[in-house]
């Protein structure tokens, strides 16, 4: 037999052959861990578990919370403790994912649906809005980045029956934020100060049998603070508004995708 | 005659072919293995090593401006409006600027929504009913706000009236600020708690107004995760780079 000459049996006899070898190495990739292994751990791992990759991030960064040394720095004992820790979180997590832990344990499902939940978020954190995009979400919400209004009044007390005016001390504490103004006066004298202009009096309001003189000394109410010095917190109020959408979309998206059955009687 | 001179231009073509993909696979395989050799080099020795500084600079530049810049600015000179910090001093807000550090941050973030990220800490907002979810957090009134912003004016050097000083002093401590800040006002990198006792500070123009309206209004910087965004490797690079703008002032 000739290998120069064409032989349809031969030809057969290698195809037949190469088709075996190439089922085995997938039989053997797919019903064994070690056959899906791949030459070496990349330059970004330390390990991988089962094909999962441990990151080297995480490594350097374990070494340094836990003995605050770099790698290069580090005794081979240090080293092997922080592998070895990650190493056995890696097998325990798979294995807990081969036991269904998600399915029984509550605090493993709160804790996924946190973590998923902050992922969104933080897939929202790092696209960054344009200038304008700000500028409009400032406009429409513009009462919220108002400052808190402050007041200080004068609230004299006189006994029904008559008698000299006296200082009831509910303002003690000098100029005050509204809604302390608010705690401290009680909401009738807080409504009644409410409306003054600095210098005014607001007509006597009894309250628990005392008659009481409300005077504004200076009333300043909330104002609206520019869009510069209110940047970073309209940015913050920007993202977690586009997260909170991204969610919902998020939840809707999943609820479509799933097969869900609910029973007749909980409809 | 003329299939000799097919043949001829064919093997001419092929040969150009071949080499092409050559050079290319060497080119591939040299940048693999430089960027190999980043990711596997102890993170805080790149700096001092020119070959690994060189593929991280020139890497980790382009990373910077395609999502940090934004924020940091072009040169990382920071936005005192974002409360996004300046990368070129050696002041660091979290840790102690080692490429670790900066690796963590970009890629966790800070109150990133990122479990690993840097999310101890926020400003509570003094002047709002309730400044923090610690019901312990207790608002301050607009006198003691201005008291306790003179107390700082007066560490930075300013000129402010000593009774004020004093006042803020007692309000500072009785109000917990030293829980974050620490007793002489310095700060704490562990948390991101910037130090008050320096006049450049981290928001606005360091101004009284600019230091009322962030206690008044609280402060919680957002800095975005990029793990998912970013390779490893790139990371690594625009980590390094940071690393080295604060090293060259």
């Amino acid at each position: 037999m000739s290998w120069s000459q064409p032989n349809p049996r031969r030809a057969l006899t290698l195809c037949a052959l190469g088709a075996v070898i190439g089922l085995l190495i997938a039989g053997y990739g797919l019903f064994t861990a070690r056959g899906t292994r791949i030459a070496g751990v990349p330059a970004e791992d330390v390990a991988l578990v089962n094909g999962v990759p441990l990151l080297r991030s995480d490594y350097v960064a374990q070494l340094r919370a836990l003995h605050d040394v770099s790698p290069a720095v580090a005794t081979p004992a240090q080293r092997r403790e922080v592998i070895d820790g990650m190493l056995r979180e890696e097998l325990y997590v798979q294995r807990g994912l081969e036991l269904g832990v998600p399915n029984d344990d509550i605090d493993v499902r709160a804790a996924l649906v946190t973590a998923t939940e902050a992922m969104t978020a933080a897939d929202v954190l790092a696209a960054q809005p344009s200038e304008a995009e700000l500028r409009e979400y400032y406009a429409t919400h513009q009462l919220r980045y108002a400052s808190e209004g402050m007041m200080l009044v004068r609230d004299l007390v006189v006994p029904l029956g008559g008698g000299s005016a006296v200082d009831s001390g509910k303002m003690a504490d000098g100029e005050e934020y509204y809604f302390a103004a608010r705690l401290h006066l009680g909401e009738p004298l807080f409504r009644a100060a409410l409306a003054l202009s600095d210098g005014q009096a607001a007509p006597p309001v009894v309250v628990d049998g005392r008659r009481h003189l409300v005077h504004m000394v200076h009333n300043q109410r909330p104002r609206a603070n520019p869009f510069e010095a209110v940047r970073d917190r309209v940015l913050a109020d920007f993202q977690k508004d586009k997260a909170t959408r991204v969610e919902a979309a998020n939840a809707r998206y999943l609820r479509r995708r799933a097969d869900v059955q609910i029973a007749d009687d909980v409809q | 005659m003329t299939l000799d001179r097919r043949g001829k231009r064919w093997g001419f073509a092929f040969l150009l072919l071949a080499g092409a993909v050559l050079l290319g696979a060497t080119l591939w395989s040299r940048q693999s293995a430089a960027r190999a050799a980043l990711m596997r080099a102890d993170p805080e020795r790149i700096l001092t090593d020119p070959k690994l500084m060189g593929v991280a600079t020139t890497m980790g530049r382009e990373v910077f401006q395609g999502h940090c810049a934004v924020c940091h600015g072009a040169h990382g000179q920071g936005d005192p409006a974002l409360g996004a910090p300046n990368l070129r001093d050696r002041d660091h807000l979290y840790g102690e600027g080692r490429v670790t550090e900066i690796e963590g941050v970009v890629l966790h973030g800070i109150r990133s929504g990122d479990r690993r990220g840097w999310n101890l800490a926020s400003m509570p907002a003094y002047g709002r009913a309730r400044p923090a979810a610690d019901p312990a957090i207790v608002p301050l009134s607009p006198r003691e706000t201005d008291d306790v912003v003179s107390y700082l004016l007066g560490l930075q050097g300013h000129a402010v009236p000593a009774e004020a000083v004093q006042r803020g002093k007692a309000v500072y401590a009785a109000h917990g600020c030293w829980d974050c800040h620490g007793w002489d006002a310095g700060g704490d990198p562990a948390i991101g708690a910037p130090d008050l006792a320096d006049p450049v500070t981290l928001y606005d123009d360091g101004s009284r107004a600019a230091l009322v309206r962030s206690i008044r209004s609280g402060r919680a910087g957002v800095s975005p995760a990029f793990a998912r965004s970013l390779s490893p490797v790139e990371a690594r690079a625009v980590s390094v780079y940071v690393a080295s703008l604060a090293m060259r002032q």
